[in-house]
């Protein structure tokens, strides 16, 4: 009963990530199934892109409906992108997986913290100026 | 919530071509799904709106992984009844995720996907 409860949970959140920030959701996925679940590595990268699908296509019909889907950028950007990744992923065979990780770990990182501060100041200085004005 | 029409802008192709490449060759690289990769390169290169470079991003999340399960389903590496069960609730999910993000301003979903960065780059960084 409790792994059922444990599914139930690590399935909603993880689509309403998935949802939310435009992801798969395999970054909450996988190790939700390994530390929780206690499954296999490989098993729980399996399982986690055969959810990212339904998950995928149940956010994006209530996207189209919204009208946010750039339908034109997507049909750019997909065929390129999938066809690069499965490049990437030979590459990837090639050379040393770990350190490359942590590379684009820190420009994953400072992407993100970028972000966050240029954002945070935006949102604090509009939010200011309304102060001002009312 | 109405289409945003004023959102949209005429895409640039080469600047789309990049975004493909480079985005489709370091999620292949990294292994990490391909959206934590296209966000921001959507809205960076192709100045999409933060809601619209999530939505846009999705579609190409949803070919991407059918290209990449092929791999594991031969391998046999997929329990077939947690997927089934895991699905049950990520598409309730999903539709919850995807609501919150219609209603959510622009910057709020910035700030929100900034800290998601941060996160996958820490797990990145410490476990590879």
């Amino acid at each position: 009963m409790g792994d059922v409860i444990a599914v139930a949970l690590i399935g909603l959140v993880g689509g309403a990530a998935s949802g939310l920030l435009g992801v798969g959701g395999g970054t909450l996925f996988v190790p939700a199934m390994v530390l929780i679940l206690g499954k296999e590595q490989h098993l729980a990268q399996g399982v986690s892109l055969v959810v990212i699908i339904p998950t995928a296509i149940s956010a994006t019909l209530t996207n189209l409906k919204g009208g946010y889907v750039d339908v034109e950028t997507a049909k750019w950007v997909t065929p390129l992108a999938i066809a690069f990744a499965l490049v990437g992923g030979y590459v990837a065979g090639l050379l040393d997986g770990d350190t490359l990780s942590r590379i684009f770990g820190v420009v994953v990182l400072y992407v993100g913290t970028r972000t966050l501060f240029t954002t945070w100041r935006t949102i604090r200085r509009e939010r200011a100026a309304e102060r001002a004005s009312a | 919530m109405l289409p945003v029409t004023g959102e949209r802008i005429p895409m640039d192709r080469q600047r789309a071509i990049f975004t493909g490449t480079v985005g489709g060759f370091v999620s292949g690289l990294t292994g990490i799904g391909g959206g934590t990769v296209m966000v921001p390169l959507l809205t960076g290169l192709l100045k999409l709106t933060q809601r619209r470079a999530h939505a846009t991003s999705l579609v190409i999340v949803i070919f991407a992984a059918l290209a990449a399960v092929s791999q594991y389903i031969i391998r046999g590496e997929v329990d077939w009844a947690l997927a089934a069960a895991l699905t049950v609730s990520s598409v309730v999910g999903a539709q919850i995720g995807a609501r919150v993000m219609h209603a959510m301003p622009d910057r709020e979903l910035r700030l929100v996907f900034s800290v998601f960065l941060i996160v996958v780059g820490v797990r990145l960084l410490v476990f590879g």
